[in-house]
């Protein structure tokens, strides 16, 4: 099947992006359920900048800044003000939602008109450079937990927060850096979905993105390395049941294909055999 | 205490109109005036389904000098609770945009007779209740000829969101056309599960490509931007629906176009004349509210034969003698 690979490869970055992000901030302690919000706000700024004429590497750089300030702005509210982060990331996302559409309306007008955007320059396997870097971050990020100290302080903000605060570090910015990391990386996610993948923004562009890559980080158990597998899965079952439907060979209802990256991850997980659990001190507030 | 309330201080910022989630209906100022309003499943900046609604709620606007509303909603739930706080505030006419609206429209038009309910497609009618019909199948068919005479592998290929009634409906008329178009070529559907999920709808049509497909008829709403893109990069070609999309892409080779705001003013002046009766409005190629529209800018690329035969089949079809089929909704 011609193609499979690479829209798999492609389709993995956005998701490889979020969750890598998501598993930082997690295995931090703290928990952003709002990276459907963060991507839309990506996706719709890289939109904007390349629409204004920049280059669409401006345009990606763009979605990470303001992924940085959603970063910023989750790690206000939820991380230093204590506020409830199930809360705090479920208001994201209405905000974002609702912001991107107005912001779309501002540039397209009411009705809308189709602007087809131009793309990052592809590198290989049609990726760019920014998915290449998706497919390095979980293999930097298994070097950076086992192998560096800032890597073990973050780790350990998750489980044993008081140890961290006991070391003289604070937990609460332990964990605002994570969520800075994160937020670049989800807004880097939703401008790969627009200038690499759609070509456009429509309001809701996301389509669940971010939830999906919140599961893929339990179904990797918050190991980096397995986030590849994960991802991959997802994304091929993705790619493969709109394979399966293109076959039209079958009398299976549509709704069965929608659903195989979900049922096959699941299944994985019942199969799988590391016992690693989530951190210990997932959210909760840092002491 | 403190983590909860500054939580939903930011969720109050979050429903505030125009950044939150959801716009509320607008308060209506004065009493006299006649009002419209008009629910979308999606957003109106989709370039087709929804924002031909939303045309025709601004004609309304123009040239009954209506008071007009406009709310996106998500969910069924949302249906009914919208349907409701419009008749609540005195809403002369008010629009469901789909199929899936009717049986909320339903439920409400028996608690508010005076607000008449008008749905897109569906079948379900009261006193104050009825269906506008598109016979946007019609058009449809004609997409399935061209598809049918011009393709060279036989195959083609249809891509939406959910198989919606009205939806499966055009894909059946399409592929009744295709058929009639040449009697050995196939037609194969492949559903995203969203209709804004225009990366889905590309995956999809580049699957669609590699399976052979040379014609994709789309009925995908905002996610049709995927489709025209997908379509572009093989060199195939695509239809655009229930608006004339024919500019946004010249992979584009027709659009099967609904004139939705000469029908909603249509309908909604029939309530301000109070002539409406309830019964559903019905719109094909003969009423001139469904066309077919052969994209321009490839004009040259269609064979003069298949021009021919589609506008006599256009013919036909508008006078009656040929019955297009359509689904049972």
């Amino acid at each position: 099947m011609p193609g499979i690979l690479e829209t798999t490869l492609l389709l993995s970055v956005p998701l490889l992006l979020a969750a890598a992000g998501e598993l930082v901030l997690e295995r931090s302690g703290s928990l952003q359920i709002g990276m459907e919000g963060t991507m839309l706000t990506g996706a719709f700024v890289a939109f904007a900048i390349v629409h204004a004429g920049k280059s669409p590497g401006a345009g990606l750089w763009g979605a990470v800044a303001a992924g940085l300030l959603s970063g910023a702005l989750f790690a206000l509210f939820a991380i230093v003000l204590r506020a409830d982060p199930i809360l705090t990331g479920t208001a994201w996302n209405l905000l974002a939602a609702g912001s991107t559409a107005f912001g779309y309306e501002l540039i397209a007008g009411k009705t809308g008109a189709v602007l087809e955007l131009p793309s990052l320059p592809v590198v290989v396997m049609g990726l760019p450079w920014a998915g290449l870097a998706a497919f390095a971050f979980p293999v930097i990020l298994h070097i950076f937990f086992s192998r560096t100290r800032p890597g073990l302080v973050l780790g350990a903000a998750g489980e044993t927060p008081m140890a961290v605060r006991a070391q003289g570090y604070s937990v609460a910015g332990v964990r605002s850096l994570a969520s800075l990391f994160s937020g670049a990386l989800s807004g880097a996610g939703g401008a790969v979905l627009t200038l690499s993948i759609s070509h456009t923004f429509v309001e809701g562009l996301t389509a669940g993105r971010g939830f999906l890559a919140l599961g893929i980080v339990v179904f990797a158990r918050w190991r980096p390395l397995a986030l590849l597998p994960a991802t991959l899965l997802v994304a091929g079952a993705t790619a493969l049941q709109y394979r399966l439907q293109a076959g039209g060979s079958t009398q299976i209802p549509y709704a069965v294909f929608i659903a195989l990256p979900s049922l096959l991850s699941l299944a994985a997980l019942a199969v799988a055999t590391s016992r690693r659990g989530a951190p210990k001190a997932l959210g909760t507030p840092a002491p | 205490m403190r983590r909860t309330s500054l939580a939903l201080l930011f969720l109050f910022l979050a429903s505030v109109p125009g950044l939150g989630g959801c716009r509320p209906a607008e308060t209506p100022a004065s009493d006299s005036r006649f009002r419209a309003g008009l629910l979308t499943p999606g957003p109106v900046s989709d370039a087709g389904w929804n924002a031909g609604a939303y045309e025709g709620l601004k004609a309304i606007e123009k040239e009954l000098g209506a008071e007009v509303s406009h709310v996106q909603v998500k969910s069924p739930s949302e249906f009914e609770e919208q349907f409701r706080a419009y008749a609540a505030k005195g809403t002369d006419v008010c629009f469901g945009h789909g199929f899936e609206f009717q049986d909320a429209a339903a439920r409400v038009a028996k608690e508010y007779p005076n607000t008449v309910f008008i749905t897109t497609s569906g079948s379900r009618t009261a006193k104050n209740l009825a269906p506008i019909v598109f016979e946007l199948e019609e058009a449809t068919y004609l997409c399935g000829l061209a598809a049918g005479r011009m393709s060279k592998s036989a195959k083609a290929g249809m891509v939406s969101g959910v198989e919606l009634p009205s939806i499966k409906s055009t894909f059946l008329a399409f592929e009744a056309g295709l058929r009639a178009g040449n009697p050995g070529a196939r037609a194969v559907s492949v559903f995203t599960g969203s209709f804004e999920d225009v990366a889905g709808a590309k995956t999809a049509t580049l699957a669609l490509a590699d399976q052979g497909c040379d014609f994709i008829f789309q009925n995908a709403d905002a996610a049709a931007l995927g489709v025209f893109r997908a379509a572009a990069e093989r060199g195939i070609y695509t239809f655009g629906a229930n608006k004339d999309q024919n500019a946004l892409s010249p992979a584009i080779l027709a659009s099967a176009v609904i004139d939705m705001p000469r029908a909603f003013v249509e309908a909604a002046r029939s309530v301000k004349e109070k002539k409406f009766t309830g019964a559903p409005i019905r719109y094909g190629l003969k009423s001139g509210v469904i066309t077919f529209v052969w994209n321009p800018a490839v004009a040259g690329k269609v064979p003069a034969p298949v021009l021919d035969e589609i506008k006599q089949v256009e013919g036909r079809i508008a006078r009656g003698e040929l019955k297009v089929p359509r689904g049972d909704f």
